[in-house]
């Protein structure tokens, strides 16, 4: 059994091509076709099989991982549709936008002098957490409505937002360093 | 990777950090971001009415070159006019600190902050 390394994601997963979709079906699929082409299976098969094998599981892994995170799949969506692939060249002219991941930042530089740096931390996380679904809220909107530059803009300001709770976790940990 | 010396100056003695006052009409801001790496930049200019920069600021969130690339911007910039100064580039912001290639887009975040800058002063004019 190989798969057919040109079928999109969705297909893939038999998925309908969709921003919303059933993540615990997806998760029984991957599973399912994780066994199929598993390269155990193939230990006694010839070097083409066993080849076959480790490239399905690849890809199969590559898809999974892909379309399991809201942030990846709305990207690959996106890319279906023939919008931006890879956002390494992107940079949003939303001022507002920037101005506020800035001050958060800022805030979050001063944590440790809070009277409560831990409690500080949990709220600032929380409030990231909400511009993430306020952001993905905006991508699903847009998406529906074909408004596919909204939506990647939508998409490009979340990986702002998660390398911030990156840094949220960052800065917590060096502070549980310092009361060791 | 290692950084190079200049690099290593600038982020360990960033020049020019700080802020101006975005509302001024002699204040120009230029907010930039990188969304692959999470950098944000905020660069600031303020102009004299001979139209020379006397002033410029910055604060940024990102690596060592990002911040090594604004820092030395901000050097740049104080003195020139605003012809001048939206006529640097990025290749001699990278070419000075020595940037790797895989550093090379923090320079370019720079060159957009100030030509953000500039445009963002350039519209406050107009709009007086």
């Amino acid at each position: 059994m190989a798969i057919d390394l040109t079928e999109n994601y969705f297909d893939l997963f038999s998925l309908p091509l969709d921003f919303d979709i059933d993540v615990d079906a997806l998760g029984r699929k991957y599973r399912s076709l994780q066994q199929e082409v598993h390269p155990d299976r193939f230990a006694a098969s010839d070097a083409q099989a066993q080849r076959v094998s480790v490239q399905s599981t690849a890809h199969l892994n590559e898809a999974y991982e892909t379309l399991k995170d809201p942030l990846t799949r709305g990207f690959y969506l996106l890319e279906l549709k023939g919008i931006g692939s890879g956002a390494h060249e992107y940079t949003t002219s939303d001022g507002a936008f920037l101005m506020q991941q800035l001050e958060r930042r800022e805030e979050l530089e001063g944590i440790g002098q809070a009277d409560d740096p831990f409690d500080a931390l949990d709220a600032l996380r929380d409030e990231t957490h909400r511009d993430e679904q306020a952001q993905m809220e905006t991508f699903r909107t847009a998406w529906a409505a074909g408004d596919y530059d909204t939506a990647y803009d939508a998409l490009t300001k979340v990986m702002f937002i998660r390398r911030m709770l990156q840094q949220i976790d960052e800065i917590e940990e060096r502070l549980e360093d310092e009361l060791d | 990777m290692s950084y190079s010396e200049k690099v290593i100056d600038h982020y360990e003695n960033p020049r020019n950090v700080g802020v101006l006052d975005k509302d001024s009409s002699a204040v120009g801001t230029g907010m930039v971001g990188a969304p692959a790496c999470g950098d944000v930049m905020r660069l600031q200019i303020k102009v004299g009415d001979d139209g020379v920069i006397e002033d410029a600021k910055f604060k940024t969130y990102g690596c060592g070159s990002a911040i090594a690339s604004s820092s030395l911007l901000t050097e740049w910039v104080k003195g020139k006019t605003l012809e001048e100064a939206s006529q640097i580039k990025n290749s001699d912001i990278a070419e000075e600190l020595a940037l790797p290639p895989v550093k090379v887009h923090c320079s370019v975040l720079a060159e957009d902050a100030i030509k953000a800058a500039i445009e963002d002063y350039q519209g406050k004019q107009s709009d007086a």
